[in-house]
């Protein structure tokens, strides 16, 4: 065909034919279809440059802010010696009829439960958001100071995140690299060992103690993570592998750290002007802005209670336990700051309900709304306390107990005790045996820490979970069983992740 | 003058001609040329002297010629439409009037395919058209309607009634898993259009083709999937010029809506609703209880023995009415058709209009021999008053006692003197004050170059542009329901976007010898677009005076949006069309395209096809009888891929979305997080493998003309969004997964029962019938939801609970413990003795059996009537809008005549549960519908009734106009269907809709001077 196009033309028209299509040809404008989008960000566009790489790092503090602003704030708090949700849960359908499960260990207490399968998904997005900033924090053309540092904290929260699942569920997929296409093609990762888990939790915190601030340092926003925050909680991981003498000796700089203190009175700790205070180590931060409010507040109070005038209002959906409410001494300065025995109607009236089962029982008043500073209704601005100073004073005590060093125990709990008012132990008490005090501490974490989300991993560390349980919450006491050491794993995860076996699921569910 | 100029002409030429002859044996024959059946006179028909070839004529624009002959000749007589005539001329003969018969067979009309034109016998692939003179007869006022039933495969819903509303067109059944997917793809004069093409004046188009095939489609390969509607609009006509007016104006009047009952009854069945619930504390015939029941409006207007309307205080008899101004010269070098049209459509429902401007020019220059340079564009400017769809249903749900005005002839309004808000919404109020206003501009135009480089080698190059603003305004005032708690609610957005296409193509036809014809076209085309949008809403004005035009004085910024973003589409094309023999054709087409909405990974696609055509009827071994009565037998058959390449173009990114966590309890930080979708850098797109096979027939001189096709076509790579393990931190990531399966029948059939030159009757026919089903979803997944399941059509499964009648004294309540004879009972499905979300099944499937059209044409000398229906069978409907207003409870007070059959002791055959204030009697559904809402949709409809007067040429002439029709029309005269509700032509899954539905009369008129 071409020829005979030859044939017809004379070279002129040829040339102009060859050279039309060689317009055809090449005028491709493929480039053009490399197009960026414009109005949103993906990861790799956002860690770009410093202000780039901290707003990423806020976006893995916010999945803390979600883990613990809902529902799953009970996790860690109900289900043990400590607290209980009340008796009018369950009644409210299905959704809180699995919540209540937390507590009672019922039988809706599988990888189907609600408040299980989002516990997880939330942290593993936190987890996910640390990964993705890790990795292109570390490409990023900053500072390197300003990258150890924010490294530093997405490794913090990222060991945070995994500390919760490893306690919870025990070994767990254990992602730690933004893109990993064995991984995605498989749907996931399977199932590390506890071990391995740990290992990565231990070297995420010795990374982040060494590089990050230091607390009360210029420029350093109150409740970001701090090095004194990563010290203490990896303390606590050491004292959970029963590793004690590593334990001491991370916990030990804290007791005479300059910047860190006891709060001089017990219930200071629960003014909402002390947020952050000198005892702290790490909060996680609530504020008066619309989505960033939590409902512990209204978790806590208690539905007679009305008006907007008066303080304690609240769902009525978890209270203390009898046994956390009788284990104090008489003359302890924290009965009072953490209980709420007077409560009012409607109108304004104190008024006794202790004849209504769970209405008229004390409920815990640490995290109260306080009218014109919080936000109204149900919505809280207070923060949550996750690591202070008198849980680590508190944890250098077990530790040195259990390496039988039982005065340098004592001298740590009499800290505690006087801070509260009461005489030192052995005044009281005499000098304990160290299994006395092993339960003397463990019933003292409780009455210092109560509700602050770490009684059913203390319980789970020092073995004692099913018996306490059993003595103590009423709910659980017939329900509760050896596989309860360990939470399901969710529904959700053996669906989507083919990486995973339904054998791989925890024993007994 | 023109007309002077000619006898002028004809004179001279007479004369010269009367002594040429007395010179040499050459003579002028004169005459006319004249349509056999209305004895028009057509102009233009080229007139060749078949001894010498190369002596021809054409007649003038009055049908007129004039040729130079010598001796005995053969004249062919042949002209677009028509059957060449052949006329032997002797010597003898000075003047003839020459009758031409139409040509119906259609076989040598030109069809548009893209980037090209071929004959309809040569067609390879299932292209459906409908020409210019079809669109001429039928009077129609939006495009849609001519495409509505008259294209087999080609399904038509409408997307809503008020005037401005689009239309959803889906071609050959259900292309993509997504119910949101774009419709077909428009090509206006070789400009690619996404949307709606409710701008163009349907008087300017002169053809519209639909290309329904794989190997059709596959030149405009990855947007091809939902199939391509090709629109050419009128250019000036070679040689002629004139000027046309086309107008009309009629009226719109509800003659389908809901029968509500009355103020008597209402207000009977509401004592009786709650006095069921507690006969002793509410005793019926007791003041005490009425005074429950009733506010004291209401009271009031019982004791005067008052009822309200309030259906008919917002609907009203709406006009409406379009006038076009057209002139076109086609003489010269220079060719320009100018048209203008005026359309002002008000709505049924109070308050609601739409207005469009538009102007279309088409001009086409003959610069060189060579060279043609032209311009089509449109411009058209709407503008439409909205009216919320709240409107009418909160009418239809008003209590017939509240009065609608106060005595001072203002809509009440009830406003709570303590809180200062509204009690009562009136939709009046909402009709008339409050502001829904958009305003359309819309550039469609293309210009282009075409350069003939050789005889056989034809360049073209074409730059297109589709330049599309839409701005709407909004605002509901304190008095209406949509901005009282609010205290009025503003809105305002900008949506725009600018497309822009450049085209360019090497065309060559290579005829070697008789028995060869190659027609190879190559090409380039690149698109881009550039889409903007942003969003404002405030809400809390101290007045409503301002309304939204000056947002600043809002207490609240509720939001403010904004969206930008580009894609582009790169690609080359090919096809070669190679004829054997004149009666073998074979097609190739193949299209590369490249989409920037795909990862990189995949970006490109090849989209090839294959098509193969058998003029059976050209078979020399076709004996003569047979030819005698088969006027046309052809095999078709094709296969190819096309795309879909309409995806949102964040899918291949992980999109972060903001963070704030406040440090310190202040100082809040923003941040970003990500989202909950894993970006997928491999997406692409959705590929549809279709299968065509078809033939057409035509008998007894064309007058039965036939086409059947049958497709089968497997969709691949339909995209999903997979559901992550949770420990991958992301929620969701779309992928190219999914999998369906769509097969159907078009039949078209084109009868003339009569044809005779004072009568015509003419029938068109068309049954198209698919069936979809996905065949493959997520790996190991047989459902993803309730309505997407392998094996069913997508979105078309209505689940719901089954009905099972009404519970009767002495029943067995062990399903329903707390119920009471006159409940619904519905059917516990799996026997677990529980009704839960477990007892819900598939109860109705909204995909048709069939559908299609039926179209009469009657014509009795200047007299012509057509008669078009359309009909749909074998579809369910979720009538939930209509049953919903059979039962009385849970806020359900205004009820239909028919639900006044409800349960009683004394009534117990029946299906409506007796009515109590609080619905106790539908305690059963949670959802508040069953399987009882569905109901069978099939119906025929007489869609246009019009009667046209095409007035006689000789008389026209005497004034000097060329042509002259006057025509009366009916729009949706009637309706037959056994569906209790509204429109059975909804399409979807669920129905709310109570829109009512109206007959438009207008008469109207087509004029060309």
């Amino acid at each position: 065909m071409l020829l005979s196009l030859y044939k017809h033309s004379n070279p002129g028209r040829f040339t102009v034919i060859c050279s039309m299509i060689a317009l055809l040809l090449f005028s491709g404008c493929a480039k053009q279809l490399d197009i960026k989008p414009e109005v949103f960000v993906s990861p790799e566009e956002l860690y770009k440059d410093e202000a780039g790489v901290r707003s990423g790092i806020v976006g893995i503090y916010r999945q803390l802010l979600v883990l613990k602003r809902s529902d799953y704030v009970i996790v860690g708090m109900v289900g043990t010696d400590e607290g209980k949700t009340t008796l009018f849960v369950p009644t409210w359908g299905t959704y809180w009829q699995n919540f209540s499960a937390v507590n009672s260990y019922s039988p809706l207490m599988t990888g189907q439960n609600d408040v299980i399968q989002n516990f997880w998904a939330v942290s593993y997005k936190g987890i996910n958001n640390a990964n993705v900033a890790i990795k292109y924090i570390g490409l990023a053309p900053v500072d390197d100071a300003v990258k150890a540092r924010a490294i530093g904290e997405a490794r913090f929260l990222r060991a945070l995140f995994y500390f919760y699942l490893v306690q919870l569920y025990g070994g767990v997929p254990l992602p730690t690299e933004a893109d990993n296409p064995e991984a995605d093609a498989k749907g996931g990762y399977p199932r590390s060992s506890p071990d391995e888990v740990y290992q990565l939790i231990i070297a995420d915190l010795q990374y982040a103690m060494d590089n990050l601030g230091g607390k009360g340092e210029e420029g350093q926003d109150p409740g970001r993570a701090t090095k004194e925050a990563a010290r203490a909680l990896l303390g606590k991981v050491y004292l959970t592998r029963k590793d004690y003498d590593n334990a001491m000796t991370t916990l030990q700089p804290l007791l005479s750290a300059s910047n860190v203190a006891l709060m001089p009175g017990y219930a200071d700790l629960y003014v909402e002007a002390n947020e952050n205070n000198i005892e702290s180590l790490f909060e996680i931060q609530f504020s008066n802005e619309q989505d960033n409010t939590s409902n512990l507040a209204a978790n806590l109070g208690c539905w007679q209670i009305n008006s907007p005038d008066l303080p304690g209002a609240g769902g009525h959906v978890i209270i203390p336990t009898d046994y956390y409410y009788e284990s104090f001494e008489d003359g302890d300065l924290r009965k009072e700051a953490s209980f709420r025995t007077l409560f009012y109607d409607k109108d304004g009236n104190p008024v006794d309900y202790s004849w209504w089962s769970d209405v008229g029982k004390p409920h815990m008043k640490k995290f109260d709304i306080t009218k014109g500073v919080s936000v109204s209704g149900s919505l809280s601005s207070r923060n949550l306390y996750y690591l202070r100073l008198a849980d680590v004073i508190l944890m250098c005590a077990e530790a040195q107990n259990e390496t039988g060093d039982v005065s340098g125990a004592l001298q740590q709990l009499n800290k505690i005790r006087r801070r509260a008012g009461l005489e030192n132990y052995e005044t009281v008490h005499g000098m304990p045996a160290q299994d006395q005090l092993r339960r003397e501490l463990m019933t003292e974490r409780m009455r210092e820490l109560g509700f602050e989300g770490w009684r059913w991993f203390d319980l789970k560390r020092t073995g004692t979970l099913l018996t306490e349980v059993k003595a103590h919450n009423p709910d659980a006491a017939e329900n509760i069983q050896e596989k309860h050491l360990l939470y399901p794993i969710p529904a959700k995860e053996f669906e989507n992740n083919t990486a995973l076996q339904p054998s791989d699921q925890n024993p007994g569910y | 003058m023109k007309k002077h100029f000619t006898r002028l002409y004809l004179l001279l030429w007479l004369s010269t001609g009367i002594c040429l002859q007395a010179a040499a044996q050459t003579r002028t024959l004169q005459g006319r040329v004249l349509d056999a059946t209305t004895q028009k006179r057509l102009p233009f028909v080229t007139i060749t002297n078949m001894a010498n070839k190369k002596a021809s004529a054409k007649t003038d624009a009055d049908g007129h010629f004039s040729i130079q002959l010598n001796g005995h000749t053969t004249l062919a007589f042949s002209y677009v439409g028509y059957k060449t005539g052949m006329v032997s001329v002797s010597p003898a003969d000075t003047g003839i009037t020459v009758s031409l018969e139409q040509d119906i067979s259609g076989l040598n009309e030109v069809v548009v395919i893209g980037y090209g034109s071929q004959q309809k016998k040569d067609l390879t692939s299932a292209v459906a058209s409908i020409s210019g003179k079809e669109l001429s007869e039928l009077p129609v006022t939006t495009i849609n309607s001519a495409l509505q039933a008259r294209v087999p495969g080609v399904q038509i819903t409408s997307g809503g009634y008020q005037p401005g509303a689009g239309t959803n067109i889906r071609i050959r059944g259900i292309n993509t898993i997504n119910p949101d997917g774009a419709g077909p793809t428009y090509v206006v004069d070789g400009v690619i259009l996404t949307g709606d093409i409710r701008e163009l004046n349907p008087y300017d188009i002169e053809s519209i083709d639909v290309l329904k095939d794989a190997s059709a489609a596959a030149i405009y390969g990855a947007r091809a999937a939902q199939g391509v509607i090709i629109i050419t609009t009128k250019k000036a006509k070679a040689g002629r010029s004139g000027i046309d007016y086309n107008g009309y104006y009629g009226v719109q009047q509800i003659y389908r809506s809901y029968d509500f009952v009355g103020a008597q009854d209402y207000a009977n069945i509401r004592r009786i609703a709650l006095s069921d619930e507690d006969p002793v504390a509410w005793p019926l015939n007791d003041p005490e209880t009425d005074k429950q029941v009733f506010s004291p409006t209401e009271l009031k207007s019982l004791a005067e023995g008052r009822s309200y309307n309030w259906p008919d205080a917002v609907t009203r008899a709406a006009p409406m009415q379009s006038h076009t101004l057209s002139i076109s010269n086609g003489i010269g070098r220079n060719k320009i058709y100018l048209s203008g049209n005026y359309l002002d459509q008000d709505g049924i429902i109070v308050g609601s209009n739409m207005k469009r401007y538009s102007i279309k020019g088409n001009m086409e220059s003959s610069v060189t021999d060579k060279l043609t340079m032209g311009l089509n564009s449109n411009y058209s400017h709407i503008d439409n008053h909205f009216v919320s769809n709240n409107v009418y249903y909160n009418a239809v749900s008003m209590s017939p006692l509240r009065p609608i005005y106060d005595s001072a002839g203002n809509p009440v309004v009830e406003v709570d003197p303590n809180t200062g808000n509204i009690t009562v919404n009136n939709p009046v109020v909402q009709a008339t004050d409050a502001i829904n206003h958009k305003v359309d501009d819309r550039l469609i135009a293309n210009l282009f170059l075409e350069y003939q480089v050789l005889s056989a080698l034809r360049f073209r190059s074409s730059l297109g542009a589709d330049i599309y603003k839409n701005q709407t305004f909004e605002y509901y005032p304190r008095t209406t329901s949509d901005g009282y708690l609010q205290r009025g609610v503003a809105k305002v957005q900008n949506f725009g976007y600018r497309d822009w296409v450049w085209e360019n193509t090497l065309t060559y036809d290579y005829n070697p010898s008789e028995q060869h014809s190659f027609n190879v076209l190559g090409g380039f085309t690149f698109q881009k677009r550039r889409q903007e949008w942003n969003f404002e809403q405030a809400s809390g004005f101290p007045t409503d005076e301002l309304s939204y035009k000056n947002m600043s004085l809002a207490n609240r910024r509720d939001y403010i949006l904004s969206d930008y973003y580009n894609w582009a589409v790169n690609s080359y094309l090919g096809r070669v069309i190679y004829k054997f023999r004149q009666r073998y054709i074979f097609n190739v087409t193949a299209r590369y395209d490249g989409s920037s909405r795909f990862g990189a990974e995949n970006r490109y696609g090849f989209f090839p096809s294959v098509s193969a055509a058998w003029r059976l009827i050209d078979e020399p071994f076709i004996g003569f009888k047979l030819k005698s009565h088969v006027n046309d037998a052809k095999i078709r058959i094709s296969y190819g891929v096309i795309g879909n390449q309409d995806i949102n173009y964040d899918k291949i990114y992980a999109r972060m979305n903001a963070a704030s966590y406040p440090f310190n309890g202040n100082t809040q930080a923003t941040g970003y997080q990500l989202g909950g979708s894993e970006g997928n850098a491999a997406l692409k797109w959705e590929s549809q493998h279709q299968f065509n096979a078809g033939f057409d027939l035509a008998l007894f001189n064309s007058r039965i003309q036939a086409t059947f096709d049958f497709y089968n076509k497997d969709i691949r790579n339909l995209l999903l969004d997979q559901t992550l393990a949770p420990s991958q931190g992301f929620d969701a990531k779309t992928i190219n997964v999914a999998a369906m399966n769509t097969r159907g029948m078009d039949i078209g059939l084109k009868l003339w029962p009569v044809k005779t030159n004072n009568f015509d009757w003419q029938v068109n026919l068309n049954w198209s019938r698919y069936r979809s089903k996905v065949t493959s979803l997520l790996p190991g997944r047989d459902s993803l939801s309730p309505y997407l399941k392998v094996g069913e059509a997508p979105n078309s499964l209505i689940v719901d609970y089954v009905f099972d009648g009404i519970y009767q004294e002495g029943d067995d309540f062990k399903l329903n413990p707390t119920g009471r004879p006159g409940d619904i009972r519905v059917k516990d499905i799996n026997n677990d003795g529980v009704i839960n979300q477990y007892d819900r099944a598939i109860v109705g499937r909204t995909t048709p059996n069939a559908w299609g059209g039926v179209w009469n044409y009657f014509r009795y000398k200047r007299i012509s009537m057509t008669i078009f229906a359309s009909y749909m069978y074998g579809h369910d409907i979720y009538n939930k809008a209509y049953t919903d207003y059979l039962y009385v409870g849970a806020g359900r007070n205004v009820i239909l005549k028919e639900g006044l059959n409800y349960w009683s002791p004394t009534n117990t055959d029946t299906d409506i549960p007796r009515p109590n204030a609080f619905g106790s009697a539908l305690r059963m559904l949670p959802s508040g519908s069953s399987s009882y809402a569905v109901e069978k949709g099939d119906f025929i409809r007489i869609r246009d009734i019009s009667l046209a007067y095409d007035f006689s040429p000789d008389l026209l002439s005497r004034i000097k106009i060329r042509s002259l029709r006057a025509y009366v029309q009916v729009m949706e005269p009637f309706l037959f269907t056994g569906f209790r509700g509204i429109d059975p032509e909804i399409n979807g899954p669920g129905s709310g809709d109570i829109y009512p539905r109206y007959r438009t009369f207008l008469f109207g008129v087509n004029l060309g001077l």
